[in-house]
């Protein structure tokens, strides 16, 4: 289910779940991705709440603990090989360009 | 000077742009939305400012979500943590605003946002929608059927009319609400392939145009029980209207209720929906015994020994017109019913005997009235009042039941036709005068002088 539905990441989706490499809370998790990608990317309150909660219905993340108002989560096997698949499929986009414009250079 | 404003909202449910625009007009013109009540958006008082809203849908929020629910609080949290302070929440939807001029949106995926809004409206709005819009189908296709049947009973009726009438208009509403969602759906999801949002565009004018349609025929409805319905309906109609509205709210205050002592939303839509049965059972056992009791007492006697319609207060023709004898009235139980609408009015008149009276030969009349009010109307009444009952097999009439022309002017009227039955004609006439057609029983063959007693009274 979470591979179909998951098939190709977006940018927010691939940033979250990596800042869940490490266990942390939605807030971080708001604040870590404009900083991680120097503000290219930047998520809404709305959208990371609905991600963490179809994430945490595929398996792709575990809640660890609740702390009053703030969850905390990370990332479980499934979602380590999705992400992993995800980053293959970015190498290999890299690798396909590299080696189409490698003769311009 | 107030510093609340309460106003009633009609956005589509799914219309999360054209209440951004409204809320940031609102604004601008000094007025911030405080809250979402089930019938109104109360507005606090602010300084004029330009602000951002943001309308936003959370899938795991209730309606019957307490005060102080985690998901609300937490979904809150999230916001204001990127500058978005909370204003007011419905069920499923959030409103936000900042001040902020280059805020991160609530909402940065579009394929998300469909999802969330999807998977927020078919939980409660959706499966409302289809069974009101159901539940107009078959009102409607009652109405029809009845209309088809009898459409003169229909048509001098103001509650059909308004009931018919209120079910059209509603399954309108309904049916533009459900498509406008699918196609907006179908139109973002295509927008969010290319990573684009895509705007909404509510039904704010069919909204207000069906529910001022709906409005004023209730008012109608309301002023013509008034005028023309007995004492009797217009008390039922009445308690009826307080009934509901009490069921109202008395449903809604059990849900606020156990929202404000932070009751589970489950338990609480269990005991909602357990509490709206309970209360709608006693509500009408109340009703019913309260309108048998006080008919017992009399309470409904106020007109005649039955009940009787205030338009009509006197039978226009009696048994002691006709007999030329006026002592007769006091052996006589006179029942008169009906009403009037728009386009017709239809009186039913029935005299007969007092039960015991010693003179069992009494002879008995029962006449009905139709009024045509518009003019338009005559041919189809008379047409559908002189309509061919015959029973035929194989094209040959095996039971004749037709009415017949006959002498029109021994009874004063444009027309008369005489209903020949079986192989007789019986005293049964339907007389056209000029604006009331009348289908009159005897029980007994009418004189010459009768005849025109008749015609004298209807021409």
């Amino acid at each position: 289910m979470a591979r179909i539905k998951f098939s190709t990441l977006t940018e927010q989706m691939f940033y979250t779940l990596l800042c869940l490499k490490e266990e942390c809370c939605g807030m971080d998790i708001l604040d870590k991705i404009p900083e991680m990608t120097d503000n290219r990317v930047n998520i809404g309150s709305g959208t990371l709440y609905t991600l963490l909660e179809q994430f945490c219905e595929c398996d792709m993340i575990r809640e660890t603990k609740t702390e009053g108002r703030r969850r905390s989560y990370i990332l479980t096997k499934t979602g380590r090989e999705i992400l992993e698949k995800e980053y293959m499929r970015i190498c290999a986009q890299a690798e396909d360009y590299r080696r189409f414009f490698s003769g311009d250079k | 000077m107030k510093d609340t404003k309460r106003r009633i909202e009609l956005y589509s449910f799914f219309d999360h742009s054209g209440i951004e625009k409204h809320l940031e007009k609102m604004a601008k013109k000094g007025w911030i939305l405080q809250k979402i009540t089930n019938l109104f958006w109360v507005y606090r008082r602010a300084n004029p400012q330009n602000l951002k809203f943001s309308v936003s849908y959370c899938p795991s929020a209730s309606e019957f979500d307490p005060s102080d629910s985690e998901t609300k609080n937490e979904y809150n949290e999230f916001c204001r943590h990127t500058g978005w302070n909370y204003a007011a929440s419905g069920a499923q939807m959030f409103i936000f605003y900042t001040e902020l001029e280059n805020p991160t949106p609530i909402q940065t995926e579009p394929s998300l946002e469909v999802e969330a809004i999807h998977r927020s409206v078919k939980k409660t709005i959706i499966p409302i929608y289809f069974i009101l819009m159901l539940l107009a189908v078959l009102q409607g296709a009652m109405f029809v059927t009845n209309l088809i049947s009898d459409p003169i009973d229909i048509l001098s009726n103001s509650t059909s009319l308004f009931t018919g009438f209120g079910w059209t208009m509603l399954f309108i509403l309904f049916a533009a609400e459900l498509s406008g969602y699918y196609l907006w759906r179908h139109k973002a999801k295509k927008a969010a392939q290319q990573g684009e949002f895509q705007e909404s565009h509510g039904h704010k004018t069919l909204y207000c145009v069906t529910l001022l349609a709906v409005f004023i025929g209730f008012i109608y409805w309301i002023i013509s029980l008034i005028i023309n319905s007995s004492y009797f309906e217009l008390t039922i109609a009445v308690i009826m209207l307080f009934a509901v509205a009490a069921l109202i709210f008395l449903v809604n205050g059990v849900k606020q209720f156990l929202k404000n002592k932070n009751t589970p939303a489950k338990v609480n839509m269990t005991l909602t929906v357990v509490s709206s049965f309970v209360l709608s059972f006693l509500l009408i056992g109340v009703v019913t015994f309260g309108i048998i009791t006080a008919a017992k007492n009399g309470i409904f006697d106020r007109e005649s020994q039955f009940y009787q319609s205030l338009y009509l207060d006197s039978p226009p023709l009696t048994v002691e017109d006709l007999l030329g004898n006026e002592e007769l009235s006091d052996r006589y139980i006179t029942q008169i019913s009906g009403g009037k609408a728009v386009l017709l009015g239809k009186y039913e008149i029935r005299q007969y005997a007092r039960s015991g009276d010693s003179d069992a030969k009494l002879p008995g009349l029962e006449y009905t009235v139709t009024v045509v009010k518009a003019r338009f109307m005559y041919n189809f009444c008379k047409n559908h009042l002189i309509k061919n009952k015959d029973k035929t097999e194989g094209g040959k009439v095996i039971f004749a039941d037709h009415y017949e022309k006959t002498d029109a002017a021994e009874w004063g009227a444009n027309e008369a036709y005489r209903r020949y039955r079986s192989a007789n004609y019986v005293n049964q006439y339907i007389l056209c005068y000029y604006n009331y057609i009348v289908e009159i029983n005897f029980d007994w063959e009418p004189t010459a002088s009768q005849k025109s007693i008749v015609g004298d009274i209807f021409s």
